[in-house]
């Protein structure tokens, strides 16, 4: 590996410098300011290395899914049959964020791990264990396929691929380059085979969510939740989803210099704005139902992952005034961490039978009842600042999940247990967002290219 | 049988060094074997193996060790790769070297858990293969089979016999090319890139038939 200095570095060093020349107090407090930063983005960073199997808890994996990622740091004890997993969107992030910290071995590895599992439709599960073969083609009960998940991966592919320094007769390095290539090629063909095309349709362009879905549901027999599958393609539509795909295939486009990518970016950017974006609220809807009606839920994501899509797409008035009514609409507190949740005014549990199982003096308890704090959720809102130039606003934001991080272990995922949709355990995720944020925020050149 | 193994490894051995730049860094130049396996069966696999070499001059070091033997551009297996044969890290060791940008040359890949590093998705072995064909003329390490004769090699008689050598067919997953096949069109050698490094899973092993 190449010898690097980090940019938090350079920012101490620069920041100590000019404050040294004003106060010498005022320069020990902003080094050990930039010194604890660094240690902080270091500790999620080798956090996250030891998440890849093999490790301590999978020192045997199926040989199959070697080289990912465990989503979550939680003990066999804890979650018996998932410590393990691996979601492939944890990896595309873990993937850019060693990336950007110039660990580009792991990072090629990780993808070569992510690429060997594609489908034969282009496609990946959402999710794979890396103790067992779960799912295969022969056994996917409960697994699902998602855009979201799939352009993520695509896109670290293929934002490898364009800053990539040349091979320069290195034939390894050219067959890595060809896979990697291929593969989102590939991805970005699944891609396609899921975009609405009917001019007629106002979801003309988008991308449906993918196959399989859950759905909870309480069981009164043997008093439990339960999730219900539902095996075969799903046509759903996520806005969260469709800003992925765009990402995606607009960089697909830029690497390949093949037009079919750039107008499929064009066809989802024009159905986004078109007809997922409520000028109301300002801000994108959650999608659409498989019935075509709106799903007018207000999401985070659909804010935060919305005002950078719009920001990147040359709209950064737009961006802004999403921006502008985050704080008012997801602002949570629990304990000292501060951040956002992930849902605005909506019941925890759709189904009210599922949500007097959990709450049963308020089955209809909504999110702004429950003091919640997304870390997830918050650095993706830390990052449009950043774009829209609020570094001060992205500051606090990472400020206020501190008290979320462990002494030695990655970013709490959420500062509680929510069933089924939370986890208050260090997340593959948060570690990598952190990662990406605190990095471009640093002023890692290549950490601010990621979604720009 | 021999006659197939020997040209075989022949050209792969020799491709290998033509390709420097796909090697993990740093490396002693050359050849290793490693030996995998103490059964009669693998002793005389490694005993063939080491002749084979010694026989076309190709200096080799042969070790037991996956960490000494990574340490070469090009790792030859000596034995059959079972399951049981390599303990869970030296097993993570070997696909690491290849992921690395090591070339990985091997016979008799049984083992399932091995299939993932050679592009395999099932192994079945068989005496009912009377013929290897090499078929692809696109890989650089064939490129010393030349002449008809060598790309069509016997496995003995069947108007003699009804049962051959025991060869092992193979099943490529997506991705993986096959180089040779047999006479009913299964696989008998396969490359497949894995990471930046490239594996070959060649269908007999190399010792003397007799």
């Amino acid at each position: 590996m190449k010898s690097r200095i980090p940019p938090a570095l350079i920012t101490a060093l620069f920041l100590g410098l000019s404050f040294s020349l004003q106060s010498p107090l005022l320069a020990q407090n902003s080094e050990s300011a930039a010194a604890s930063f660094r240690d902080w983005v270091s500790t999620n960073h080798r956090w996250l290395q030891g998440q890849i199997t093999p490790n301590a808890l999978v020192p045997d994996p199926d040989p199959s899914r070697r080289g990912l990622v465990m989503s979550y740091g939680l003990t066999p004890e804890e979650f018996p049959q998932g410590f393990h997993r691996s979601a492939v969107y944890d990896d595309a992030l873990a993937a850019l964020a060693f990336l950007v910290f110039d660990d580009r071995d792991r990072a090629a590895f990780l993808l070569h791990a992510l690429a060997r599992l594609v489908r034969e439709d282009g496609s990946l599960w959402f999710g794979y264990n890396t103790a067992n073969d779960w799912p295969s083609e022969a056994d996917h009960d409960s697994a699902l396929a998602r855009a979201g998940a799939v352009s993520w991966v695509g896109y670290a592919l293929a934002f490898y691929l364009a800053h990539q320094p040349p091979c320069a007769g290195d034939r390894g390095c050219e067959r890595e380059m060809a896979f990697f290539r291929k593969t989102a090629v590939r991805l970005g063909e699944y891609l396609l085979s899921i975009q609405v095309n009917d001019a007629q349709d106002p979801r003309d362009g988008l991308v449906r969510l993918g196959f399989g879905q859950i759905e909870l549901a309480y069981k009164p027999d043997v008093n439990k939740v339960v999730e219900i599958y539902t095996d075969g393609p799903y046509p759903g539509i996520s806005t969260e989803n469709n800003i992925s795909a765009w990402f995606f295939l607009r960089q697909l486009g830029a690497v390949t210099g093949d037009a079919r990518w750039s107008r499929a970016a064009e066809r989802v950017r024009t159905g986004l704005l078109k007809s997922a974006w409520d000028p109301s609220i300002d801000q994108f809807i959650a999608g659409f139902h498989p019935d075509g009606s709106p799903d007018s839920t207000q999401a985070l994501d659909c804010l935060s992952w919305g005002a950078l899509f719009l920001a990147a797409a040359g709209d950064p008035e737009r961006a802004r005034r999403s921006l502008a009514v985050v704080s008012s609409r997801y602002a949570s507190r629990d304990g000292k961490s501060t951040g956002f949740r992930p849902y605005s005014n909506s019941p925890i549990y759709q189904d009210p039978e599922v949500g007097r199982f959990f709450f049963p003096d308020n089955p209809r308890r909504a999110w702004p009842d429950l003091p919640l704090v997304w870390s997830e959720g918050t650095l993706g809102v830390a990052l449009a600042n950043l774009k829209l130039g609020e570094l001060e606003a992205a500051r606090r934001l990472l400020d206020g999940l501190r008290p979320l991080q462990p002494i030695d272990a990655g970013l709490m995922y959420a500062s509680r247990d929510l069933p089924f949709q939370m986890r208050r355990a260090p997340g593959a995720a948060s570690a990598a967002w952190l990662i990406l944020v605190a990095e471009a925020l640093s002023g890692n050149p290549l950490a601010q290219e990621v979604w720009k | 049988m021999k006659k197939m193994s020997f040209l075989v490894l022949i050209a792969f051995a020799l491709s290998a060094p033509l390709d420097p730049a796909a090697a993990p860094p740093p490396t002693q130049w050359g050849v290793s074997v490693l030996e995998v396996g103490l059964s009669r069966d693998a002793l005389q696999e490694q005993e063939a193996l080491r002749d084979s070499l010694e026989l076309m001059g190709i200096p080799f070091q042969a070790t037991s060790s996956v960490e000494q033997a990574a340490l070469h551009p090009l790792m030859l297996i000596g034995g059959l790769m079972l399951n049981t044969e390599l303990s869970p890290s030296d097993r993570e060791a070997l696909y690491s070297y290849v992921e690395r940008g090591g070339i990985l040359l091997a016979t008799q890949v049984q083992g399932n858990r091995f299939f993932p590093l050679f592009g395999i998705s099932r192994a079945e072995t068989s005496r009912l293969n009377f013929e290897v064909r090499f078929t692809s003329t696109e890989d650089p390490s064939l490129r010393y089979l030349n002449r008809p004769q060598e790309k069509v090699i016997s496995l003995g008689n069947p108007k003699l016999y009804s049962e051959t050598v025991w060869s092992t067919e193979y099943q490529p997953s997506p991705g993986a090319d096959v180089l040779a096949q047999y006479e009913n069109g299964t696989a008998a050698v396969i490359r497949y890139a894995y990471g930046r490094g490239l594996t070959y899973a060649s269908a007999s092993g190399s010792r003397k038939r007799r």
